[in-house]
């Protein structure tokens, strides 16, 4: 997904003005001439400054560059398309779903799309979409003692 | 050196965990740096949350090796796929597939291997006689000499290191930005934080690299999971055979590859892959038979095989001494010191000598173990490439999943991972390079703290910045960074209309 100069540069000095609004609610030590409001500050006004920049090259060069957004050939190939959003959409879906489900059902789930999207053939997929949450969990849950959430098996091993 | 610290050095290295965590990192190095899609830096991220639970001198052979592995394990698909296994690779690529093609396969893998030890050796060399110098030195640093040193830094990665110097810039303003988050600041109020407490004490950096390292690096793969990869040449024979020829044919090309190599690595926000294009290049205008590069000519990839693989331990002379990454990877090693109490800069050197030994002991180690293992690769290549990768990228999401994770045992790290990995795969899609944004995060706490400690001891005063010798050398320095070259541009064009 390539996005012209022009809109970048705005998004990039949007970013910069949001920000330096904000960090003028920053409190003022009294006495100090630098608060937590200074780093912040000469950063997004930098942000709004390159964003500018920027934006004014994208005008420049306007006889040259293209569409505004312009996609790749592999995003006319539907298949590809969902392999590529599988990877933040599984990965959304193991954020949201982590607690409640726990880390094998999660995991097993999200590996599962994520195996059978890419062209693993069924059998395969369940096997390792079981196998390997089971063999992570030795590996952080026994082995590193990391605290992953149970969720619904909690009382299926803590009865 | 003294003997008393090495023999301690040697200890920690010969203990027989860190020799075994160097055989498996060594393994997994090779393996993520020969497919096609993994890279060195990727293969950091995924070590960091097996190095949580280890002590720090295993944590630190473990990245050591597996990237000075998956380095070299980059040329191997580039000569039988003509696709690099790491952007470190990609300068040489066709030149070696070229050679392949003309059916000397073994002289593009085996030159190499070879090249990049040698390189490695180098870069090590290097690192073991600057750093303990230049830590001395720094030992007199105050936070005004920090000040400009971590500026220089910054500015090194926007101004020298990327091609577009505008969207470098703005990439290094987006980690400053991200930097400012928490209450890491002079007056301790809680910076964008979106009310969530998990960012109270700043946005985690592990989480962050691996989301912007190995997530976005996964999301590419997925476009090409499909598509099947063919060697070109099926048997592969000595690859050692006429090395020691090549290496008393080119010996100034290796010097001059390794040089710059090590010097690039050092510099901030460049690393192994940069090194070797620069070098690449340099062979070829230096060359006496410039016209043979790109039909198969060894020359170019004695030199940048070299380079690529010096970068590595140059860009931990600055990460040790100062604490600014020379590259991605020690970004994320610097990151791994801290947990690990090593924190880096000049009195690591004296707290911590036989630990800062041992770091190099183990790169001559990894760089000596290249050689067999690296054989080993080449010749197992076919079976590397049997392992599917539509398989293997779910194993790495999850593998993701837990590092972002344990961290803070928080799903907070993992929705950290995602942001990142896809603002970066958006970042890199727009040519907006990925290094400034890691260093100005790493770096940019820093760069606050030094300026409002100087700011406290001069009362406000800013000429303070200059008063002291080393600081107002290193701030000139700093200007004519962001001056010079643009002046030379002006010089030339002017000179050019001139002359026209």
């Amino acid at each position: 997904m390539k996005v012209d100069d022009r809109i970048l540069g705005a998004l990039f000095a949007l970013l910069g003005v949001v920000v330096l609004w904000h960090v003028q609610s920053f409190p003022v030590i009294p006495g100090q001439k630098f608060g937590a409001a200074l780093f912040p500050g000469v950063i997004s006004a930098g942000l709004v400054i390159c964003g500018l920049l920027l934006g004014a090259r994208g005008i420049r060069q306007r006889a040259a560059a293209g569409p505004l957004v312009a996609f790749d050939t592999w995003a006319r190939d539907p298949l590809i398309v969902v392999r590529f959003l599988s990877v933040p959409a599984g990965l959304l879906f193991y954020i949201l779903t982590s607690e409640f489900l726990g880390f094998h059902i999660a995991a097993s789930l999200a590996m599962m799309a994520w195996l059978l999207v890419f062209g693993t053939r069924p059998l395969p997929a369940v096997a390792i979409a079981i196998a390997f949450p089971v063999l992570m969990h030795f590996a952080f849950y026994k082995l590193l003692r990391v605290p992953l959430p149970w969720g619904l098996l909690q009382s299926v091993v803590f009865p | 050196m003294s003997a008393e610290v090495l023999s301690q050095a040697l200890a920690l290295v010969l203990d027989p965990y860190v020799l075994w965590m160097v055989v498996a990192s060594a393994a997994f190095g090779l393996f993520v740096g020969a497919i096609p899609g993994l890279t060195a830096t990727m293969a950091t991220a995924l070590l960091v949350p097996a190095t949580f639970f280890m002590p720090p001198i295993p944590a630190i052979a473990c990245m050591v090796t597996a990237t000075a592995m998956a380095i070299f394990a980059g040329d191997i698909p580039s000569c039988l796929l003509r696709i690099p296994g790491t952007p470190a690779s990609a300068a040489y690529t066709d030149e070696a597939y070229a050679l392949t093609r003309k059916g000397q396969g073994e002289l593009a893998l085996g030159s190499g291997l070879v090249f990049s030890v040698i390189g490695g050796l180098f870069g090590t060399v290097v690192l073991i006689l600057a750093a303990p110098i230049l830590a001395e030195f720094a030992l007199r640093f105050s936070s005004f000499e920090y000040f400009w040193l971590t500026l220089l830094g910054l500015s090194c990665a926007v101004f020298i290191a990327t091609g577009d110097k505008l969207k470098g810039m703005i990439s290094l303003l987006i980690g400053l930005l991200v930097s400012t988050v928490g209450l890491d600041n002079p007056a301790g109020f809680p910076r964008f934080t979106f009310g969530l407490p998990d960012l109270m004490g700043g946005a985690e950096l592990i989480p962050i690299m691996v989301g912007m390292f190995a997530v976005s690096e996964v999301m590419r793969s997925t476009i090409t999971v499909a598509a099947p990869l063919e060697t070109a040449q099926k048997a592969i024979g000595n690859v050692f055979q006429g090395m020691w020829a090549l290496m008393k044919k080119y010996p100034l090309q290796t010097l001059r590859g390794s040089t710059l190599g090590t010097l690039i690595g050092a510099l901030p926000g460049a690393g192994a892959d940069i090194a070797a294009w620069m070098s690449y290049a340099m062979s070829k205008k230096f060359s006496k038979e410039p016209e043979k590069f790109g039909t198969g000519h060894l020359e170019g990839i004695v030199e940048s095989g070299a380079a690529n693989n010096s970068a590595l331990a140059g860009a931990w002379i600055p990460a040790m001494v100062f604490g600014i990454p020379g590259d991605s990877i020690t970004a994320i090693v610097i990151g791994v010191l801290y947990m690990k109490n090593l924190n880096p800069g000049p009195t690591l050197f004296v707290d911590n000598a036989a630990s800062v030994y041992a770091v190099f002991l183990l790169f001559i180690l990894a760089n000596l173990l290249m050689l067999p293992f690296g054989w080993a690769a080449i010749k197992s290549f076919k079976q590397i490439l049997r392992m599917p990768r539509k398989a293997l990228l779910p194993c790495i999401l999850v593998f993701c999943i837990l590092g972002a994770f344990a961290i803070n045992n928080s799903v907070v790290g993992v929705a950290m991972m995602l942001g990142f990995g896809v603002l970066a795969w958006f970042m890199e899609e727009n040519g907006i390079p990925v290094a400034p944004a890691i260093l100005g995060m790493v770096l940019g706490t820093l760069l606050e703290q030094h300026f409002i400690t100087s700011m406290i001891k001069s009362e406000g005063h800013i000429g303070a910045f200059f008063e002291r010798p080393i600081a107002g050398t290193l701030g000139v320095l700093m200007i004519a960074v962001i001056v010079v070259p643009p002046v030379l541009r002006l010089l030339h064009r002017r000179r050019a209309t001139h002359g026209a």
